[in-house]
């Protein structure tokens, strides 16, 4: 309800907002069913919503409920919350805003940071490092595998840092 | 006598680089093709004799032979030609870099070189430089401490300079984003033939991955050159800035400033030479990317630079326009 107030606010055509409400509720439907499939609903409510609209935004950012799920199955592997797995989903959503990737590739990255040593809250500092890395025009898939095997090495932000830092031509 | 030595090896040297980059041409998946022109005015004057036009052929590729051991390579020709002083300029370059990582110790070993030819107002010069050099870093995801020794030897047609050269230092991930980089360097010429004097630099890097795609850079560094005839020293600060715009739009700012005093070398034969005049640079640039497809993208470089020097009180200005479109194959 909220959306459609905005946009009515904001004079947008009906038709538009419709369909925007569509893929929205079809977001959130495809939230429900990872969550209960996942068997991740928090008891309390208000958090419940809120993950229903975590995985929304990850939804609309790109990254596949496949995708989603394959990382979740990864969770009692890798010793990782739920929250964890979101984190890691919130990395890949800024990846996919630098420059659009497969979902494979997403993938490797998610899994890579889930089996990492690195603390969740430390994940988003890799997506400035791949923005970094681009600048200096690496090629996309020697960062992505630079940053995969450094993660999956026990390495963090420095160990990449270093990797990225010969590489590459400044202007 | 290493000199008269590496004149000899002078032709094979080169032969060398040309079969190398011939080679090696069908061995690379990653082949560039970059066509640029740069725009250089000195201001007031409007003096555009600097401005250029080039062509750069690069080849780039890495070897995962497992998660431990990689090879990375990247060689480049690069041909310019200024109109306006009728000078042609070739550059050929190739950069090796194998790394070896195993738990916490990382070590790299890098080999690169160049040849640079210049024919200016039917004058030819050359000047060709190898270099060489071991990273080592032992450490976690938290912390790291790392040895950089290298070796670089560098001819022109007038002076050869034999360098070696020691950097050593800490890296610390603070909150996991900030990464806190003292070390040291120090660079001690073989031979002062090239007007090259000891130094020793102290310097502290700082990267903030903030964790939005936004990355902010800081470089301080002080070299203090060492000769028993001189106490001067550079004082370098370069913050920098790389940001997304949107999809395929990048773009860095970065800002070099540097306050030098003046600096001398004693030469074989016992006289003094000035090699700068105590000076303030200051040259912020403007880089920009924008991915026009998948394998099209369109930089721009805007600079401007500017040096006062304190001796005669005078200024340099200058201000570039660079473009150029990278195709990759």
């Amino acid at each position: 309800m909220d959306k459609i107030r905005e946009g009515a606010a904001k004079h947008i055509p009906p038709q538009r907002l419709i369909t925007a409400v569509n893929n929205e509720l079809n977001r959130l439907k495809t939230a429900q069913i990872i969550v209960y499939e996942q068997n991740i609903k928090p008891e309390n409510e208000d958090r419940y919503a809120n993950r229903l609209k975590h995985i929304s935004i990850l939804l609309l950012g790109g990254i596949k409920d496949k995708t989603i799920t394959r990382l979740f199955n990864l969770m009692a592997k890798t010793s990782r919350t739920a929250d964890d797995i979101l984190a890691a989903c919130d990395v890949l959503v800024e990846f996919n805003s630098i420059n659009l990737l497969s979902q494979d590739d997403l993938y490797g990255i998610g899994k890579a940071l889930l089996s990492s040593r690195l603390k969740a809250s430390t994940f988003s500092g890799i997506s400035s490092v791949y923005l970094n890395a681009r600048a200096k025009r690496i090629k996309t898939e020697d960062i992505l595998t630079i940053i995969k095997n450094t993660l999956t090495n026990g390495g963090g932000i420095i160990q990449i840092d270093q990797e990225i830092s010969n590489r590459g031509r400044y202007r | 006598m290493i000199f008269n030595s590496c004149r000899r090896y002078r032709k094979s040297f080169y032969l060398s680089i040309i079969m190398l980059l011939l080679t090696s041409l069908p061995l690379f998946s990653e082949v560039s093709i970059d066509a640029g022109t740069q725009i250089i005015s000195v201001i007031p004057q409007y003096d555009l004799s600097g401005s250029n036009a080039w062509l750069e052929v690069s080849w780039a590729d890495s070897y995962y032979f497992s998660e431990s051991l990689s090879y990375f390579i990247d060689s480049a020709l690069r041909t310019g030609y200024t109109p306006l002083t009728q000078s042609f300029e070739g550059i050929a370059t190739c950069n090796n870099y194998l790394s070896f990582r195993k738990n916490s110790f990382l070590t790299r070993l890098g080999v690169s070189g160049y040849y640079d030819f210049t024919v200016d107002s039917g004058y030819t010069s050359s000047v060709w430089q190898i270099n060489t050099d071991v990273f080592i870093s032992y450490g976690n995801y938290q912390f790291s401490l790392y040895i950089n020794p290298g070796l670089s030897l560098l001819q022109d047609e007038l002076n050869n300079a034999l360098n070696f050269n020691l950097t050593a230092g800490a890296v610390y991930a603070f909150l996991g984003q900030i990464l806190i980089k003292p070390g040291i360097s120090t660079e001690i010429p073989a031979e002062q033939t090239n007007g090259e004097v000891p130094g020793i630099s102290p310097f502290l890097d700082i990267s903030w991955y903030t964790g939005i795609p936004l990355t902010l850079k800081s470089e301080i560094n002080y070299r203090i050159n060492l000769s028993t005839d001189q106490n001067n020293f550079v004082l370098t600060w370069v913050p920098e800035a790389t940001l997304l715009l949107k999809r395929g739009i990048t773009a860095t700012v970065r800002s070099k400033a540097e306050y030098r005093t003046y600096q001398t070398s004693t030469l074989p034969d016992g006289s003094i030479a000035y090699l700068y005049d105590p000076a303030f640079k200051l040259s912020p640039e403007l880089l920009s990317d924008f991915s026009l497809t998948d394998k099209i993208t369109l930089h721009a470089k805007t600079t401007l630079g500017w040096t006062h020097y304190y001796s005669t009180e005078t200024d340099d200005i200058t201000a570039g326009l660079s473009l150029d479109i990278e195709i990759e194959f």
